[in-house]
């Protein structure tokens, strides 16, 4: 292990051989406000500046009024640096500066809360991330969002990750479930896809006697056919139905070489589907494609979706598109009760 | 600088250097206490560390790179999706060269990105397979990254279409009977000789015997001299005997025309090369007349430049009306016009859905109109009786006679509204200029139509005007003419609103409000309408009806509006001429399928005392009315068909025929027909009849040139190559055709077939010597595409030779083109065709912007849009009066067609109403059986899947529960529909979004072929398919069928063999005589619980 | 209070070799259908089966929970004995503590059956989930059985030992060994095992109350999936219902045995006293069902209503009706209701037979309704009845108990030989 730690850098030691005369501190000077006043700008504005930044951080004076008072100033005493970098100078509620500040900055501002909610869940370290590729970070929370507005429940995701996972008979990690209400001609209809949740809070791991199945660091449930007993427990325990148990079915009556292709799920492969191997006698689900996003691809079921509802993302990125989208107001999770806190969404 | 370790330090090692003593001592002696903070840290080893390892976690991704992946084209419907194959790595022993891993969309082409940008042409297949496009979008942080792109559900199991078990491994001869469904295999050779020298085990005549042919022009003029006494008709008989289907009737053109090819698609080859310049016979027919035909002519006619199909410019569009089609998973296609009207919905565009019963694409509209089916005329009239009243219609555009006016208004299109037709003439045709003596003869503006100027009052030529008038009637030169506004007009106030109302069974509010809609949102609002209107026998005025109100707001060529985009990139001439045949023939005679001509102009009128005609005339529409080809053979009328070579695909006719299942019985009969030759990839039901079945390559294994609605903005062109070989001694159905013309020695094929723009001949052995030139061609098209560099050109070879193994031969390929040519070839080859890019410099702008960006609409030098309007466009006069329809007589009364849209019955062919619009009609069983395409299948080709009928494991029947209740038939029972003539059972579906009245399924169900009933092959049967899963249960109850499980291939019913069939000619479904339709969703049943 | 040698003489078994004959051929047939049926479940694998993706469990989980109940109830009959010092179950404590262990090992071996993987069988001893139910049973039935064994052992050793000392052939080697070396008679040794048997049957009692039963019924409990199951008082009926069945096997092995091995006369005063407590149990049972169906009635949760539903009206009703209410409640409630019935041993055979088979269906009722539902609105719904492979295997895994019960009955003391004078 490098001892700077896994992904970045430690700090360099300053090459002497760079350290500039003119870096160097005249003895002669004593008084800071000569020295200020040696500059071409207003000391006093300055130093009224801070004077009333340390206000506004006790919160005698509103970021508003700061802003008001020396935002022309400023701008006109220090010129365009004034606006060059990005600083938090007042501290308001929301620990962030106000949008005409951020403006005035020109600079991008984020929010506490896009740094909070890339917390949410959080239980590991940068350095405690497993880095398990060059496509991908390995720090990933994976998370799909799906929007039911846009879903035209044309199962595309469904036979898409039947060819891309080659599961056998009776065996689909997505299905499309429709519900219709109203009454004719007042009639809706919502198409409802229905990949494994990977929950957070899965049931499905906290009943399974083998821990064979468990949440990765990713996120993402893993089925360990090696190690899965085949009890089903696990899908006695799954409030959505998203687990299969594989029968030894297969496509060999009607399809050639239907068993010579298999999904390397979870970058296992395992190589051509035999009788009496497991998978077969294991529990299945949907793996969220790991191998694929591994390979910087989308899952198979997002890469085709016809209605363009399948989104997926890094949920731990506050600034990944699924992040957003998961923390609209349209977001929902199947079965939000169940307390399984799915990192499937869906947009009402 | 970083330190990472100790020897990267700048210092030298013995250099004083701070030990972890110096810094205990240096902090001691100083005893300062750093500011101690508050906060505190919890470090819980438990969490961090002591989590379970992970396990089964492997590194095995699958890697791939442009090696494994070739870029085709999707054939499981008839979309024609590109398509990016990714072979699988080597595995497993049979015949086949490589197995397939995925089939996705083509990201090169903006036809599987939407609503996102295609990755630049230009880009390398190796970063295109390997994600590395710069500005493709990063799986981590974009909603969706470009890979791969969209299909849909059937394209994604082609691959259990190349990996059919049933398919046709050798040629099979029959065995027994037609229809025993036993076979044997024979060779090649055996199969090509029996065909072209005809064989005396099964008793069929061989083409050489069957073709004869002779000039059109040296047999009209000898039977000119016939007719004038100049010749003797003995001697006529005798020198064009051999060569004439009837030298009684010589307008039937040469025996040739008794031979039939039938087939949907490869129309350049086989059609016009093969069987038009080689053959000689006009009878080359494909599936319009079951498919789109009444839309497509209904569209042709109320459009004076090409325009076969009613699309909107989904982008920008603010209201869009889909009529009778559903393009969410059905039109053409899915793939891309689901993703932008689920977008354009998203960004506030409103949709409307007019159809009988709840689509998936209605699920998704504002407001659905359960519409009566076939009584769409009626509803577009009420709506065109709405906007006239309420002076809606865009007045400007409609007052523009010709394109001069309309140019200077800014508009791409006129309308004749204005123009003058001479109304006491019998055909009603349009003044023309010299007509009313208002310019002469030979005069430049002759020809033009006429208007009256608004402003001198005058009729004047078209051209000459500005303003014309639009209410007119008056006479001319001693001629009656009326405007063709007023014309229409009078047509739209025929009947009043709560009149169309009551046909359409839309209410007047509803009328009201879709009428106001439309006409609310000025340029930017559009029709999307396709089968549902048109597939009745009064589909063709339906369609006129519905097209021509996209007239009134002259929606044309406008962003936002109505598009006719047919844009792409040439494929038969250029570096090659392919439709060029030296010395090849011309096709001539009265087509068997007698379209686009008169009854009363032929021979046969007189020989059959003029009206009624025995069978169905389709004067103003091609020779493709599809469904009257079996009665046809079998009244021999106008001539018998000596030989059939039949190519199933979208053409597979006892299921595809509305009464297709009185098409056994036909083929069935070899004295009907004689020679039957299917080139089928699998024993269909249509095949199954054939004396031969030639084992074709799958849409994977074969070339093709596919085209692309005009539903899009910018071009394409896609090119099918053989991706992988499952089937060895499959050969694609022009080979077989090369063969048999050499054998025959007719032109077209084999040395010096095809000429070059320089005049230089090319030979034609096999299918590739054709499609490579065709891709040459592309690739020159426009701008040339850029040469393939050395990556390339070893990407395109190793993933050509590990997809096809032996069957690829590198060198054959390179000898169909020119040597500087190849390296272009191999360009669009690698790509799958080419695809238009959004806007210039698109690849430096694609870098920046990235995928998710809207290039078309962003940028000023866009290749979408032209300022405000398209840039390709349709800018032409767009017809409410069709000059052309009149022309056409019926067939059975000789009454002429009519100019104008109306509301209309459906009829059979001697006029016996089948349903009616016009009153309430009194039909025999209570329920309207309408159908739709599957959404889960392709067509029937698809049935082969598992993975598609896992989905849906069967067509059940959509019942409204009104009509259920009183049936005490709840959703899942199981009950049998009485259509009459047969009954069926299936499986009810209890829904609020069908209209009470009207019952529907999916049709593409209910097959007999392709393992849905056992084969018999050299004296070995093989089963049919059985259903998936191991317990006896079912899992089929509709709307909750999510078990995963199919049921085998012969699940659910066939909706047209329970269609009506015509009272008067007994053996088929109904047409449209004017548009050339097999009506297909004009049944009425009655449904019972069982 | 050492008996006389004289009266030494240890025979059990089967007092009627034509009756020992028959019942080994019944074995020997119900032993070959289900050995030929497990070599199907082998060969084909999970196929073999009736269950689906949707319903998961079926009747091997069934019996499983069955027989974990059965023992647990056997169990707690016996610990009566031993604890509370019944001293008039005494007779049938040993025979009780045999069930137990034999009603375990066919309920493991229903599990076994029932894994997908049965060569995977060891990993929930190499791997474990704490928050697993079932990764706890597993644990506790090991846990269980040793007990048991203990227990057993305890209970009988002093007996054995007298076998190996006095007698002779076959039983006296084998008794020999089971002593495991110690052979002492005297009342020390004696008692040294009561005190070790009161303690072991301390230790069973919270074992089989609350983490093998209980646990069962928790394993069933906390799937939040199924509302049905996932109530409170799902792992109080479980007990309850254990203890009903357990109840009734007792009643029936110790007529059974009495008539056809001892070949004396059934103690009426105990066979009465059996009877009531059977009836206690029912009626607590019933009530229990009833109110679980009240509180899911009244919970108003579509899903329970409609698995409820299920149970009563729809597919499986015939199960619930008549095999739970007609042959587990009613019946029996009948058979006991008047003394003389009470009191009469073969009717009282009956009853508990009709009890046991009727908890059968309650084992049904609970695994396979809720699993009908469909656990979302839109996926389908299950349907299930065990196949004929799932049939025949229960039958001969049930046989394999019914034969380990009869040759332990044959070689074991498991009445005592000092004919209850203590």
């Amino acid at each position: 292990m490098s001892r700077s730690g896994e992904d970045g850098r430690a700090p360099g030691v300053p090459d002497v051989g760079r350290t500039t005369l003119d870096e160097m501190v005249d003895h002669e000077r004593t008084d800071p406000r000569e020295e200020l006043a040696r500059t071409d700008h207003d000391t006093d504005l300055g130093l009224a500046m801070a004077e009333d930044a340390k206000r506004v951080s006790r919160g005698d004076l509103s970021a508003e009024e700061f802003w008001e008072r020396y935002d022309e100033r400023a701008e006109r005493e220090f010129g365009d640096a004034y606006r060059e970098t990005p600083n938090p100078a007042i501290d308001s509620d929301d620990q962030t500066i106000d949008a005409g500040t951020a403006d005035s900055l020109g600079c991008s501002v984020g929010s506490m809360e896009s740094v909070a909610c890339d917390l949410r869940a959080q239980d590991e370290t940068d350095a405690a991330a497993e880095s398990s590729s060059d496509v991908t970070d390995g720090d990933e929370r994976w998370g799909m969002v799906i929007d039911l507005q846009k879903c035209v429940g044309c199962d595309s995701c469904s036979v898409a990750c039947k060819a891309e996972n080659r599961t056998p008979p009776g065996v689909s990690y997505n299905v499309v479930m429709e519900e219709e209400h109203g009454e004719f001609p007042n009639v809706t209809r919502t198409n409802v896809p229905r990949p494994c949740m990977q929950c957070e809070n899965p049931p499905c791991v906290q009943v399974c006697p083998v821990s064979a199945t468990y949440k990765m660091d990713n996120g993402v449930v893993n089925i360990d056919y090696d190690r899965c007993i085949g009890c089903r427990y696990c899908m006695i325990a799954c409030p959505y139905g998203a687990r299969y148990f594989d029968f030894g079915e297969n496509y060999d009556d009607e399809v050639e070489e239907a068993g010579e292709i298999t999904s390397p799920e979870y970058g296992v492969d395992r190589g051509a589907r035999e009788d009496g191997e497991s998978p077969i006698g294991n529990v299945r689900k949907c793996s969220f494609c790991t191998h694929r996003l591994e390979r910087g691809e989308e899952p198979a079921c997002v890469e085709t979706c016809v209605g363009d509802a399948r989104n997926m993302g890094d949920l731990d990125d506050p600034d990944s598109e699924v992040s957003k989208m998961a923390d609209s107001s349209r977001a929902f999770q199947l079965k939000e009760s169940e307390g399984t806190d799915p990192n499937v969404y869906y947009l009402e | 600088m970083s330190t990472d370790s100790p020897d990267d330090r700048t210092e030298p090692e013995d250099s004083a250097s701070l030990t972890r003593r110096d810094l205990v001592k240096a902090v001691g002696a100083v005893g300062l206490v750093g500011g101690a903070s508050a906060a505190t840290v919890n470090v819980d080893t438990d969490d961090l560390w002591t989590d379970d390892q992970q396990h089964y976690v492997g590194d095995d991704h699958g890697e791939y790179g442009a090696s494994d992946v070739i870029h085709t084209t999707c054939g499981q419907c008839n979309t024609f999706c590109p398509i990016k194959v990714r072979l699988a790595d080597e595995s497993g022993t049979g015949e086949y060269s490589s197995l397939v891993r995925k089939l996705a969309g083509n990201p090169y082409s903006f036809l599987n990105t939407q609503p996102f940008s295609q990755v630049p042409y230009d880009s390398d297949p190796e970063d295109v397979a390997m994600g590395d496009v710069e500005g493709s979008g990063d799986v981590t942080a974009d909603r969706w990254s470009l890979s791969g792109g969209r299909i849909c559900l059937k394209g994604q199991a082609g691959i259990q279409t190349a990996f059919d078990s049933y398919r046709v491994r050798k040629p099979m001869k029959r065995v027994g009977p037609r229809g025993s469904g036993e076979w044997k295999t024979v060779s090649w050779e055996q199969a090509i000789e029996d065909i072209v020298e005809g064989d005396d085990e099964l008793g069929h005549p061989g083409l050489r015997d069957l073709w004869g042919y002779a000039p059109q022009d040296a047999v009209m003029s000898d039977w000119e001299a016939v007719q004038n006494d100049e010749m003797d008709k003995a001697d006529f008989d005798e020198k064009w005997g051999d060569a004439l289907v009837d030298t009684d009737h010589p307008d039937l053109g040469p025996k040739a025309n008794q031979i039939v090819d039938v087939g949907g698609f490869r129309r350049n080859f086989i059609r016009t090369r093969l069987w038009h310049q080689g053959l000689g016979s006009i009878n080359s027919v494909h599936h319009a007349g079951t498919c789109g035909f009444s839309s497509v002519l209904g569209n042709v006619r109320s459009h004076a430049g090409k325009k076969k199909r009613q699309y909107p410019d989904i982008e920008n569009c603010e209201y869009l009306l889909v009529w009778g089609t559903n393009p969410m998973v059905a039109n053409k296609g899915p793939t891309w016009l689901a993703p932008k009207l689920t977008n354009a919905i998203e960004d506030g565009m409103r949709m409307d859905v007019i159809d009988p019963r709840m689509s998936k694409t209605a699920e998704k509209a504002d407001t659905w109109v359960p519409v009566e089916p076939g009584a769409d005329g009626a509803l577009a009239l009420g709506m065109a009786r709405w906007i006239l009243e309420h002076d809606r219609h865009d007045t400007e555009y409609l007052r523009n006679p010709a394109e001069s006016a309309a140019e200077a208004d800014g508009e791409p299109t006129w309308s004749d509204a204005t123009h003058l037709v001479l109304v006491d003439e019998e055909a009603g045709p349009k003044a023309r200029a010299s007509d009313l003596g208002l310019v002469p003869e030979d005069h430049d503006l002759a020809d033009d139509f006429v208007a009256v100027d608004a402003s001198t009052g005058e009729p004047r030529p078209v051209s000459e005007i500005e303003t014309g008038v639009l209410d007119v009637a008056m006479t001319v030169d001693g001629a009656a003419v009326e405007s063709v506004w007023s014309q229409y007009r009078d047509r739209v106030f025929e009947y009043t609103i709560e009149e169309y109302a009551e046909m359409a069974g839309v209410s007047v509010e509803r009328i009201e409000e879709i009428a106001d809609e439309f006409t609310s949102h000025g340029k930017r609002a559009a029709i999307m309408a396709y089968r549902g209107p048109a597939k009745h026998t009064n589909g063709f005025y339906n369609t006129r009806a519905i097209a021509t109100l996209q007239h009134l707001v002259g929606n044309y060529d406008w962003k936002g509006g109505q598009i006719t985009p047919y844009a792409g990139y040439s494929t038969m001439s250029g570096r090659y001429e392919l439709g060029q045949v030296p010395d090849g023939h011309s096709p001539w005679g009265i087509p068997l399928l007698r379209g686009g001509v008169n009854y009363e102009d032929t021979s046969l009128f007189e020989r059959d005392d003029g009206y009624p005609a025995k069978r169905p005339w389709f004067p103003v529409a091609p020779p493709q009315a599809t469904q009257e080809l079996y009665g046809s053979a079998a009244d021999e009328y106008p001539y018998g068909v000596e030989a059939l070579f039949i190519r199933p695909y979208s053409n597979n006719h006892v299921l595809a025929v509305a009464g297709g299942d009185e098409i056994p019985d036909i083929l069935g009969d070899p004295d009907t027909i004689p020679l039957v030759v299917a080139s089928d990839t699998v024993i269909g039901e249509t095949s199954k009849y054939a004396d031969y079945i030639l084992p074709e390559p799958t849409y994977l294994e074969r070339w093709e040139n596919f085209g692309t609605y005009p539903n899009k903005r910018l071009a394409d062109e896609k090119i099918s190559q053989p991706a992988i070989s499952v089937v060895p001694d499959a050969r694609p159905f022009e080979d077989v055709l090369i063969d048999l013309w050499k054998e025959m020695d007719l032109p077209g094929v084999g040395e010096d077939a095809i000429p070059d723009s320089e005049g230089t001949l090319w030979p034609l052995d096999q299918a590739e010597d054709f499609y490579l030139k065709l891709t040459a061609n592309i690739a020159y098209s426009r701008e040339p595409v850029p040469d393939a560099e050395e990556d390339e050109l070893r990407a395109f070879r190793e993933s050509h030779e590990k997809g096809l193994g032996d069957a690829f031969d590198l060198e054959r390929w390179k000898q169909a083109v020119g040597d500087e040519e190849w390296a272009k070839v191999v360009t669009v080859l690698n790509r799958g065709g080419r695809f238009e890019e959004p806007v210039e410099n698109y690849a430096e702008r694609y870098a920046e912007h990235g995928h998710d960006y809207d290039y078309a609409d962003r940028f000023d030098d866009s290749n979408a849009y032209d300022g405000e309007h398209m840039r390709y466009k349709l800018g032409s006069r767009v017809d409410f009066y069709s000059e052309v329809v009149p022309n056409g007589k019926h067939s059975y009364t000789g009454e002429r067609f009519d100019p104008l849209p109306r509301v209309d019955d459906v009829e059979h062919y001697d006029g016996q109403v089948q349903a009616a619009v016009t009153d309430e009609g009194d039909p025999e069983r209570p329920l309207r059986l309408i159908n739709w395409k599957p959404r889960t299948q392709g067509m029937h080709r698809t049935q082969n899947s598992p993975w598609l009928r896992e989905t849906r494991p069967e067509n059940p029947v959509w019942i409204n529960p009104r009509d259920a209740d009183g049936r005490g038939i709840e959703n899942g029972d199981e009950i049998t529909v009485d259509a009459g003539r047969r009954e069926v059972e299936g499986i009810a579906m209890v829904t609020g979004g069908i209209r009470p009245g009207v019952v529907g399924a999916m049709w593409g169900w209910g097959r007999s072929g392709d393992g849905a009933s056992a084969e018999t092959i050299d004296g070995s049967t093989r089963g049919p398919v059985e259903g998936d899963g191991h317990t006896p249960y079912q899992f089929d109850e509709p709307m909750t069928e999510e078990a995963g499980l199919a049921k085998g291939r012969d699940a659910g019913f066939a909706i047209n063999h329970l269609q009506p069939l015509d009272a008067d000619l007994g053996d088929t479904g109904l047409s449209d005589l004017v548009g050339g339709s097999n009506a297909q969703y004009d049944a009425f049943v009655e449904v019972e619980r069982r | 209070m050492a008996t006389e040698q004289s009266r030494f003489d240890f025979d059990p078994g089967f007092l009627d070799d034509r009756l020992r004959v028959a019942w080994y051929a019944v074995l020997g047939v119900l032993l070959l259908i289900g050995g030929y049926a497990m070599w199907l479940r082998l060969t084909q694998g999970m196929r073999s089966t009736n269950l689906t993706s949707t319903t998961p469990w079926g009747a091997w989980v069934a019996f499983y929970i069955y027989f974990v109940g059965l023992s647990a109830g056997a169990f707690l009959v016996s610990t009566l004995a031993n604890v509370f010092g019944i001293e008039k179950l005494h007779r049938i404590d040993r025979d009780a503590l045999f069930a137990a262990i034999i009603s375990m090992v066919v309920a493991l071996l229903f599990v076994w059956t029932d894994l997908g993987r049965m060569d995977r069988m060891f990993y929930p001893f190499v791997w474990r989930q704490l928050t697993s139910p079932l990764s706890w049973e597993v644990h506790a039935y090991v846990a269980y059985i040793l007990v048991l064994v203990a227990e057993l052992y305890f209970s009988m050793r002093y007996d054995l030992a007298r076998i190996a000392e006095h007698g002779s052939g076959l039983r006296s080697r084998l008794s020999a060994l089971l002593t495991l070396g110690r052979r002492a008679t005297t009342d020390a040794s004696r008692a040294t095992d009561r005190t070790w048997l009161k303690r072991a049957g301390i230790l069973g009692i919270p074992l089989a109350i609350f983490l093998v039963h209980g646990g069962t019924g928790v394993l069933f409990a906390v799937s939040k999936a199924r509302p049905y199951w996932n109530s409170g008082l799902f792992p109080v009926i479980f007990i309850v219902s254990a203890v009903l069945s357990g109840t009734a096997l007792v009643m029936v092995l110790y007529v059974l045995r009495t008539r056809l091995f001892d070949g004396e006369s059934v103690d009426r005063d105990l066979l009465e006293r059996l009877s009531v407590l059977l009836a206690v149990f029912i009626i607590v049972d019933a009530a229990l069902t009833a109110i679980e169906a009240l509180i899911a009635v009244a919970s108003l949760h579509p899903h329970e209503l409609e698995t409820w539903s299920i149970i009563l009206f729809g597919e499986m009703s015939w199960s619930f009706w008549w095999f739970m209410v007609g042959f587990g409640w009613v019946f029996p409630l009948v058979m006991v209701s008047k003394r003389s019935w009470r009191r009469t041993p073969w009717l009282m055979v009956v009853a508990g037979l009709s009890v046991v088979i009727g908890i059968v269906a309650v084992r049904f009722n609970i695994v396979v309704p809720p699993q009908i539902l469909p656990v979302m609105e839109g996926l389908p719904h299950g349907s299930y009845f065990p196949s004929a492979v799932e049939w025949a295997t229960s039958a001969g895994m049930i046989a394999v108990g019914l034969l380990l019960y009869t040759i332990g009955a044959e070689l074991l003391p498991l009445t005592p030989l000092d004919r209850g004078d203590n």
